[in-house]
């Protein structure tokens, strides 16, 4: 870790704290003292701050407001000014700023999973499906989502992926971690995987925490203040001591991650843990685990599956794509499509197809489809979004959703096989 | 906040942070706080005890200790279950302790033995009551009274007989004395003929004693009874023999009403003439609930009141402590459903076993069929399991294979040892010998196995069996 790293760290901050974004200005800030342990000592100070404004939030309310939100801005700016007290004390690149994760002189792969030629096939009364051959590595520090419409392989390759399913064909491997050793149990002492039904647990949620996080090593003063951090950085502080039936479907997935967070695995699974989340929880839960996946201290490979397609593309590093168990994209999110010979856009308005068309009947090579929910429109490259728009707002047409997915697996959805 | 958290003192919840915190193991079998509520729980048995009512005439019988204690300890055992089945830390692929296994066996062991400590401190209690309630003497001398009185009130016919003599009445009514003994009652009362008189021939039907080998002093023998029967009495010691019986059974809750005078002039008239009498079921139960109070009375000066110093009942309770425990054991590091597929297969197979070995006793006269099909199964499961030890997927007929297999382990050298002695005759008595033919007797052969093979289990064959099934758990399943 570098000092221009730190010095990007603590911008966000004091960029998110000008623009009373404390939510995730407190976060950031917990996030920021793992990151960098040189300033540990205000660690707590941090996870204090954060339990306080959980506390201080109401249930729905989506910010702070007058007195409480003024007394956590003070202490947010006490804590930055601290940090960069602090910082003036360390040498530009002493060992403030390096990232004390990094072991010396041995390499370390960063892949945490690799399959190669990875399927798996199923033949139930008749019904036949294979999933693959697929390729894939998922590398520390990074986020892979697996999309595709219902029935398409996506919770099997989570479930090959976390050594719940065993494949027919192909070669898998854990780098990082099964040098140590070739059982499953020690593999899986390593993998955290979420599954889309959430299993029923038992007593309070801190007492949960607690036993996964020493069961996974984590003892004694590190426990509590381990357990601690995860359920005041995940916002769980005002319901520590609820139990299974007392929580929302929201928070028993926020609960399921501060679970696998707490003992810091090296791979997590989740099998479409958006299904059940409104839009701000959507936002918020992919905005942690970006983060968490990221953490220079202890970073994360990550597979998600889910069907929130734009959600999941503005998150992800990488993308799979499977339509009928075969993948149809698979690779990094912003490699998609760059070498594409057309532009799409989804539209919708007060207009049909017929007028669609007419309107843009005199640009060469446009094609229109119906989505059901929206038309598509696909145009040659050399017609950019802003133009399309343009034309369409000239030609008067009301229009209430415009999207372009040119370089979305968006496209895929409709595209046939 | 619930009762269980009511209940516990700070002390105890500061241990079980304690233990949550740096030993996951220990905190998720609740040992803690079994401890602490079992004692607790033998607390309140204790003071259950001590206010139970108990009187001289009313005791309570040994059904209704276990029932006070039992029931409720069996609906504590299925919460403990409940709690201790809920965190496990195979199941969170959490890190292991090689000995771990070991520990939790122990443990758990302790735990459910716990359960039957209830019964006992409520038994002990009681008992120690009871044993207070009456002096040795005062009860030795009131069994004396109610076993010299007891022939006055035939409730039975059949413990009547007439013989024409004394001598006749020795030779075929009387048999538990030894012949030293009865030539010395013959040679002072068998010259007297009485001419086909009746007599009782169940004297010292009081003597609990008996049953002991711990007769106190000045408990009569059966040769003093005897004696004391035969002896020419007046009336007015018979009366006052009739006096003491009605007395002491009345006493002891029992409730005869009659005048000793009727008894004495029925006795004259039906000992002379044995069909004058007529069973009496109202006289025995009267009888009987006194006796039964008086047993216990003697039991509990013996510490038999409970099951104190009955050996079987021991080992049975270590017997079923101990597959609960292992039944326990594979329940928390199993799914349900193959651990349920197995228990009804455990269930099932003896049954078809035990059908097709009275089958084949009855067509071919063998029958070694159920002990030869055990050993047959046994080793299929082991085959089994050790081809699944190969395998590289879950299967849930390997995981139900090896619950069978671990649940027969523990008695196998037994059923190994039943199946050879039945088969080869090793160890048993010959008809005319007193030795058996080869150094030892099957009994004690058949003993050792057993006991050979839960040490055996409970020392090393029990991590095996874990980390199998903490490897059948890990692999990933075929579908």
């Amino acid at each position: 870790m570098s000092n221009l790293q730190f010095e990007q760290r603590l911008k966000e901050i004091k960029v998110l704290i000008e623009s009373n974004d404390l939510s995730r200005a407190t976060r950031r800030l917990m996030d920021f003292f793992v990151d960098f342990p040189a300033f540990s000592s205000l660690k707590t100070s941090a996870m204090d701050l954060r339990a306080d404004y959980n506390r201080l939030k109401e249930l729905g309310e989506q910010e702070l407001s007058g007195d409480k939100k003024q007394a956590i801005l003070e202490r947010l700016h006490q804590l930055i000014a601290a940090v960069d007290e602090m910082a003036v004390g360390y040498a530009s690149d002493g060992p403030a700023f390096r990232d004390a994760s990094a072991p010396t002189g041995i390499p370390v792969s960063n892949i945490v999973y690799s399959g190669n030629g990875l399927s798996k096939t199923f033949n139930n009364g008749g019904h036949y499906f294979k999933l693959g051959p697929i390729d894939f590595n998922l590398k520390l520090g990074e986020l892979t989502g697996v999309v595709g419409e219902n029935g398409n392989g996506k919770t099997t390759l989570l479930k090959i992926v976390a050594g719940l399913l065993n494949c027919d064909e192909g070669n898998f491997a854990y780098p990082y971690f099964q040098p140590d050793s070739n059982s499953w149990y020690d593999i899986k002492h390593h993998v955290a995987y979420i599954p889309q039904r959430l299993n029923r647990w038992y007593g309070t949620l801190e007492e949960n925490l607690k036993f996964a996080a020493s069961t996974h090593g984590i003892r004694g003063r590190d426990n509590s203040e381990q357990v601690e951090f995860v359920i005041h950085r995940l916002g769980l502080t005002n319901f520590r001591n609820l139990t299974w039936g007392q929580l929302s479907s929201g928070y028993k997935l926020r609960f399921e991650l501060a679970k696998m967070l707490v003992w810091r695995p090296t791979l997590l699974v989740l099998d479409e843990p958006l299904a059940n989340l409104d839009l701000n929880a959507q936002q918020l839960f992919l905005q942690d685990l970006s983060y968490i996946a990221k953490s220079q201290q202890f970073p994360l490979g990550v597979i998600l599956s889910s069907q929130q397609l734009h959600e999941i593309e503005h998150v992800s590093d990488n993308i799979i794509f499977l339509r009928n168990g075969h993948p149809l994209y698979n690779g990094m999110t912003q490699n998609f499509a760059t070498e594409r010979k057309e532009n799409s856009f989804e539209v919708a308005g007060s207009f049909d197809r017929e007028l669609l068309m007419k309107t843009l009947q005199n640009i060469e090579g446009i094609r229109i489809e119906d989505s059901g929910t929206a038309l598509i429109i696909h145009t040659p490259v050399t017609l950019s979004n802003d133009q399309l728009l343009q034309l369409l707002l000239t030609k008067k047409l009301s229009i209430t959703y415009f999207r372009d997915i040119s370089t979305s697996t968006k496209k895929l959805f409709n595209q046939e096989l | 906040m619930s009762l269980f958290h009511k209940l516990s003192p700070k002390p105890l919840k500061n241990l079980n942070q304690q233990l949550l915190e740096n030993s996951p193991f220990l905190w998720s079998t609740r040992i803690h706080y079994w401890l602490y509520f079992a004692f607790l729980g033998n607390l309140l048995a204790a003071l259950i005890g001590f206010v139970y009512p108990v009187s001289i005439n009313n005791l309570p019988d040994v059904e209704v200790i276990f029932g006070l204690t039992f029931i409720p300890a069996i609906v504590v055992f299925a919460i403990w279950v409940y709690k201790v089945v809920l965190y496990s830390v195979e199941k969170q692929f959490g890190k292991r302790n090689p000995l771990q296994s070991l520990a939790e066996l122990y443990l758990y062991f302790v735990s459910i033995a716990l359960f039957f400590s209830f019964s006992y401190t409520l038994g002990g209690v009681i008992s120690y009551r009871v044993n207070h309630l009456i002096d040795s003497e005062e009860l030795v001398q009131d069994i004396n009274h109610l076993n010299i009185g007891n022939h006055y009130f035939p409730s039975y016919v059949s413990n009547y007989k007439t013989y024409s003599s004394i001598n006749d009445y020795l030779d075929y009514g009387y048999h538990n004395l030894i012949d030293e003994d009865l030539r010395e009652i013959k040679e002072r009362y068998g010259s007297y003929e009485d001419n086909y008189k009746t007599y009782n021939t169940n004297l010292g039907a009081y003597s609990p004693w008996y049953y002991s080998d711990e007769e106190p002093p000045g408990l009569l023998s059966q040769k003093e009874l005897l004696a004391n029967y035969l002896k020419d009495k007046s009336d007015f010691e018979r009366m006052e023999e009739i006096s003491n019986f009605i007395a002491i059974i009345n006493k002891y809750g029992g409730r005869i009403e009659v005048s000793p005078e009727q008894v004495l002039s029925n006795y004259k008239r039906w000992v002379n003439n044995i069909d004058l009498l007529m069973d009496n079921y109202n006289l025995e139960r009267t009888k009987d609930y006194a006796r039964d109070i008086i047993y216990n009375h003697s039991r509990a000066k013996t510490q038999r009141y409970f099951f104190f110093r009955e050996e079987g009942f021991f080992y049975f309770l270590f017997v079923l402590t101990f597959f609960l425990t292992v039944l326990l054991t594979i329940f928390k590091s199993v799914n349900w459903k193959p651990f349920l597929v197995a228990i009804v297969a455990m269930i099932i197979v003896p049954i078809l076993l035990g059908i097709f070995d009275e089958l084949g006793r009855r067509t071919f006269g063998s029958g070694n069929f159920f002990l030869g099909s055990c050993v047959v199964i046994y080793l299929f499961l082991l085959i089994q399991t050790l081809i699944a030890t190969t395998q590289t997927k879950y299967i849930g007929f390997n995981a139900v294979c090896l619950i069978i297999l671990n649940l027969l382990t523990p008695i196998f050298p037994f059923i190994v040892a039943i199946a050879y002695v039945e088969i080869t005759g090793y160890g048993y008595y010959h008809y005319n010998d007193y030795y058996p033919y080869h150094g030892y007797n099957a009994q004690d052969i058949i003993e050792w196995c057993f006991w050979g093979g839960i040490i055996l289990y409970g020392t090393l064959l029990h991590p095996l069996f874990k980390r199998m099934y903490i490897k059948l758990r890990s692999i990933p399943r075929k579908k």
